[in-house]
């Protein structure tokens, strides 16, 4: 266990699977649906019989009653692939407390969201990789199932640092195309960015059959901008600081956060994406829960 | 605006105050590393123009807000004219009344005049804003400086009682200015409360140049004038002039020169009656007045034909002006206007000679004799109106005798002879003679044109006097024991025309005043008053030599005649004389000889309309026929008048009763509130819903 993955936390989740929205395709099986046909107790389909099918498939029953052949077919159970996205731009070291590092910054949540997952989609047998996505591709972890590599995910998870600007749209396309089968892509990001920059990378990971989910973190004062006095804001990603007072632009900022976020909603509801907007001040181990519940089959 | 509590002003700055809080509170932020900068950066480009302006507006009101409490507590004066004044509470407060028959316009619904108006207000505002100034009082009546204790002693005193006078504005403002320069008064304020009437304003005279000369060179009088220049809507004034008696075959009669003066709506023909009171009896007539004036000359009244001597008066009906409704009169038969002249040379006393005989008026009887100095004891002292003295100088025994003659009120005129300076009298001396050069001469350069022999006519002309040429004067000294001397002295500097200097013992009395003077200050004719009279040095003489008085014969003519009406006045049977021209506590002898007259009390008797008897001398008192003309002074004649002096002035009409100034912190309290409300509104938080809240919140 690492720090940021709490031991209750993972106790009381561990109850509830991790299950994909969509069929996956893995390497052995699991306790996930699969696309093909295969060996599990759950009845599927009959078809005709064709020449080269195994014939110990064939329903003889059905051969009596119907003198035809029919093949039983069943459901096969895989295992699921969790990528976790997650961004590890400047932004990403955001506090509430305003300051530069602190131990409650969005990366910090980030990285017990993506922990405690990765924890969870390992004990079920799944694999797990790990994609770091700051100004480019940092660091990426292919998914597998073993421990050793959940070791390695963890690692790396606690060695993420929040620097530079960022650079997700990219990284968002890169993990497309190196993810070879479907996967459960989880995004734990502050979506920093036009939304317009995402949509194109949510439809590429979509095209290629990927249950997206997307954890979208913010802070409540960047959503109320609750303040009153005149405050020098230092912008975690390099652009110059500015020194303003917030009751002169606080509707105005108010309105922009409610565009961003009405778009951002649409955006992932177009590309079908399972957009979910967490707050720090949230415990993320209710969110996780609230996630793992929605998705229970 | 003048205010209570000035000294509370002295937290004005503190208007500044959140201004100062804006800059500390930038310089005070705190430092925040953000995330979501790119909100921030839409939020200004959205906010630039609405924010700024509506920042700006929050500090506006911050500071109207401490602005209104700082005024509110301050307890600011104001009324009907804002910011009249400024600076606070004068050191000394000069108030010019005027108690002319003009002030007294009444408004109809009220019943308060122009002057009770203008008092009221006046004790009012000084109560409430300046309780603790120096109060003066200078009336049209006295001219004099009164101190008053308190400003609620206004309302009571008899110096602000109705009068039917006429008032000069230039001399009251020249007491005023006399006195701050005697009492080096501080910051001063000077209220006029006047009706603008031109014949007092005098906006022509010369004394307006000295009056600004003399303010000018003090520093914080201001000028407040409290201006009634609103017409009646319907006023008629009634005067009588020329009124004498005559004898006809079987009766006598009374005939006189009747006037009425409209002012108001003079657009319709307007019906008058008129009440004739002639020893008691009345006898109405009406009169149609159309246009604003009705000359009536040659009005005739039967009278009995024993009565050969009498009173009456002409009464209107109540309108806007009740002070010009009467007017009285009396008669008798004509005196003989006697003038004496004591000359050693009679050829040289026959220009005063032949001007002193001719009478103006065709009924009346003048003479002149003409006396050696040592013939001075069979003048008629009682029955003489005029004398003229063209010999050396008195001896004490006729000196003492011509100063009991003027004492009565008469006149007195000295004339210097060549080669006869010695000797004095009253500390007044010739000298030399002196002349101009060749083919040169001395002119006029100033002399009085608003009273005195050589004032100017009824109409308001000028006397020709600057016309007169003077080739050779006789300086006047003053002895020792006076102060001042009108000059020729080396050394000394004569006072300028106009001008009035007290002199020596008793200056009470005793006051010279410069009637006309040659260019380069040197005193033509000069006065010297004595009791109830005057006598008077005339620095040249009449004859070809000295002058052109005798080319320029009507300046000499109408100097003798007016001197000698001067001491008839006080001699004659009848006489009709002008309200305030008679001194009072002579009027106090006085018997009336009508019901209206006998209500007068005997120290207001010399200012109110009356006739009078005493012994077989009868006088008629009415108000001076100037205070008829509804003429008043335009605002580029003030303008002209009062120069670059500091002067404010606020129109008023008869019986208004808003006050000059009231409390007003109420007001500012109010624009406090407003300022803190529109504070308040301004800085109201955005009420939309927080955005904050995630869209899924459920937990285990």
């Amino acid at each position: 266990m690492r720090d940021f993955i709490d031991p209750e936390v993972v106790a009381r989740l561990s109850a509830i699977p991790l299950d994909a929205r969509l069929p996956m395709i893995g390497n052995v099986s699991g306790r996930h649906r699969s696309p093909t046909r295969g060996s599990s107790l759950e009845f599927s389909e009959y078809r005709k019989y064709v020449p080269g099918d195994d014939t110990r498939r064939l329903d003889w029953r059905t051969w009596g009653r119907t003198d035809r052949f029919y093949i039983r077919e069943y459901e096969a159970d895989t295992n699921l692939r969790l990528c976790l996205i997650v961004d590890v731009s400047g932004s990403m070291a955001y506090c509430p407390s305003g300051q530069k590092t602190g131990p409650d910054s969005k990366l910090d949540y980030a990285r017990r969201l993506a922990g405690t997952l990765a924890w969870l989609a390992a004990s079920q047998g799944d694999a797990v990789g790990l994609f770091c996505a700051g100004e480019s591709f940092k660091r990426e972890i292919p998914p597998r199932r073993s421990s050793t590599n959940l070791r390695h995910v963890l690692d790396e998870m606690g060695a993420m640092r929040a620097e530079g600007t960022t650079g997700l749209p990219d990284a968002l396309h890169i993990a497309a195309e190196k993810i070879p089968q479907r996967a459960l892509v989880v995004i734990i990001s502050d979506l920093m960015m036009d939304p317009e920059l995402l949509r194109s990378g949510f439809q590429h990971l979509r095209f290629r059959r990927h249950d997206v989910v997307v954890f979208h973190l913010m802070e409540k004062n960047e959503i109320d901008f609750d303040f009153d006095r005149p405050v020098r804001f230092v912008d975690l990603e390099g652009l110059p600081p500015m020194l303003i007072d917030p009751i002169s632009i606080a509707k105005e900022y108010r309105k922009a956060v409610q565009t961003y976020l009405e778009n951002i909603k649409t955006m992932t509801r177009d590309s079908a994406v399972d957009y979910r907007r967490v707050g720090l001040e949230q415990n993320y181990a209710d969110v996780l829960a609230q996630f793992l519940l929605a998705r229970k089959r | 605006m003048t205010f209570l509590q000035p000294l509370l002003l002295l937290a004005i700055p503190l208007i500044g105050l959140p201004i100062l809080i804006h800059l500390i509170n930038q310089n005070r932020h705190r430092t925040i590393h953000w995330a979501a900068t790119m909100f921030l950066i839409q939020a200004r480009k959205m906010a630039t123009g609405m924010a700024r302006l509506r920042y700006i507006l929050i500090l506006i009101a911050r500071m109207l807000t401490i602005a209104g409490l700082i005024f509110a507590v301050s307890r600011p004066l104001s009324g009907g004219w804002l910011a009249l004044t400024a600076g606070g509470v004068p050191d000394t407060t000069i108030i010019v009344l005027d108690r002319s028959v003009s002030m007294e316009h009444t408004d109809q619904g009220t019943g308060r005049s122009r002057r009770r108006t203008a008092i009221e207000k006046l004790s009012q505002l000084l109560q409430e804003s300046a309780s603790s100034t120096h109060l003066v009082l200078i009336d049209s009546v006295t001219k004099k400086p009164t101190k008053l204790d308190s400003a609620s002693d206004l309302l009571e005193s008899p110096l602000v009682q109705d009068s039917a006078t006429a008032s000069d504005i230039p001399s009251l403002l020249q007491a005023a200015a006399d006195y701050v320069s005697e009492n080096e008064t501080g910051r001063t304020d000077v209220w006029v409360c006047s009706d603008l009437q031109a014949s007092s304003w005098d906006a022509s005279g010369g004394r307006w140049e000295a009056l600004r000369s003399a303010f000018a060179s003090r520093q914080g009088v201001r000028f407040n004038l409290l201006t009634y220049t609103d017409l009646p809507k319907h006023n008629v004034a009634v005067s009588l002039r020329n009124v004498h008696r005559r004898a006809t075959a079987d009766s006598a009669e009374l005939v006189m020169d009747l006037k009425l003066t409209r002012t108001g709506d003079l657009s319709q023909p307007f019906r008058v009656p008129l009440t004739f009171v002639i020893n008691g009896a009345r006898t109405t007539t009406e009169l149609e007045i159309s246009g604003d004036t009705l000359q009536r000359n040659g009005h005739i009244i039967s009278v009995d034909r024993d009565a050969t001597k009498g009173w009456g008066r002409v009464e209107l009906p109540q309108d806007g002006n009740p002070a010009d409704n009467a007017f009285t009169f009396v008669y008798a038969e004509p005196d003989v206007h006697r003038t004496v002249i004591v000359a050693d040379d009679p050829v040289a006393a026959e220009p005063f000679r032949i001007a002193a005989a001719t009478s103006q008026q065709k009924n009346q009887n003048s003479e002149a004799i003409v006396l050696a100095p040592a013939q001075a004891s069979q003048i008629l002292w009682d029955s003489t109106a005029f004398i003229v003295w063209m010999a050396a100088m008195p001896d004490d025994a006729t000196a003492a005798q011509l100063k009991s003659y003027v004492q009565s009120g008469r006149g007195l005129l000295f004339v210097p002879v060549a080669g006869l300076t010695a000797g004095e009298f009253d500390g007044f001396r010739w000298n030399e003679w002196k002349s101009a050069d060749e083919n040169s001469h001395f002119s006029v350069g100033q002399w009085r044109t608003d009273s005195d022999l050589l004032a100017n006519t009824r109409s308001g002309s000028p006397l020709p006097v600057s016309r007169l040429q003077v080739r050779q004067y006789c300086p006047l000294t003053i002895n020792a024991t006076n102060q001042n001397q009108p000059g020729g002295e080396p050394g000394t500097q004569p006072p300028s025309a106009g001008t009035s200097t007290e002199s020596g013992a008793g200056a009470a009395d005793r006051i010279v005043s410069v009637l006309a003077q040659l260019d380069g200050g040197i005193p033509l004719l000069t006065r010297m008053s004595l009791g109830d009279g005057a006598y008077y040095f005339l620095g040249t003489r009449p004859e070809p030599e000295y002058s052109t008085m005798l080319n320029q014969g009507v300046v000499f003519y109408v100097m003798i005649q007016r001197a000698i009406a001067q001491g008839a006045a006080i001699l004659g049977g009848a006489s009709g004389r002008n309200c305030g021209t008679v001194p009072d506590d002579l009027m106090q002898q006085w018997t009336a000889l009508d019901p209206e007259s006998l209500e007068i009390v005997p120290s207001r008797r010399s200012l109110l309309p009356g006739v009078f008897q005493s012994g077989a001398r009868q006088i008629s008192l009415n108000r001076p026929l100037t205070e008829d003309d509804s003429q008043v002074v335009a605002d580029e004649q003030l303008e002209q008048m009062f120069g670059t002096l500091d002067f404010v002035r606020i129109q008023d009409q008869s019986g208004q009763q808003s006050s000059l100034a009231s409390e007003i912190w109420r007001l500012f309290l109010g624009l406090m509130i407003f300022a803190l409300l529109a504070e308040a509104v301004l800085c109201l938080p955005d009420r939309s819903p927080s955005l904050a809240k995630p869209n899924q919140a459920t937990s285990l």
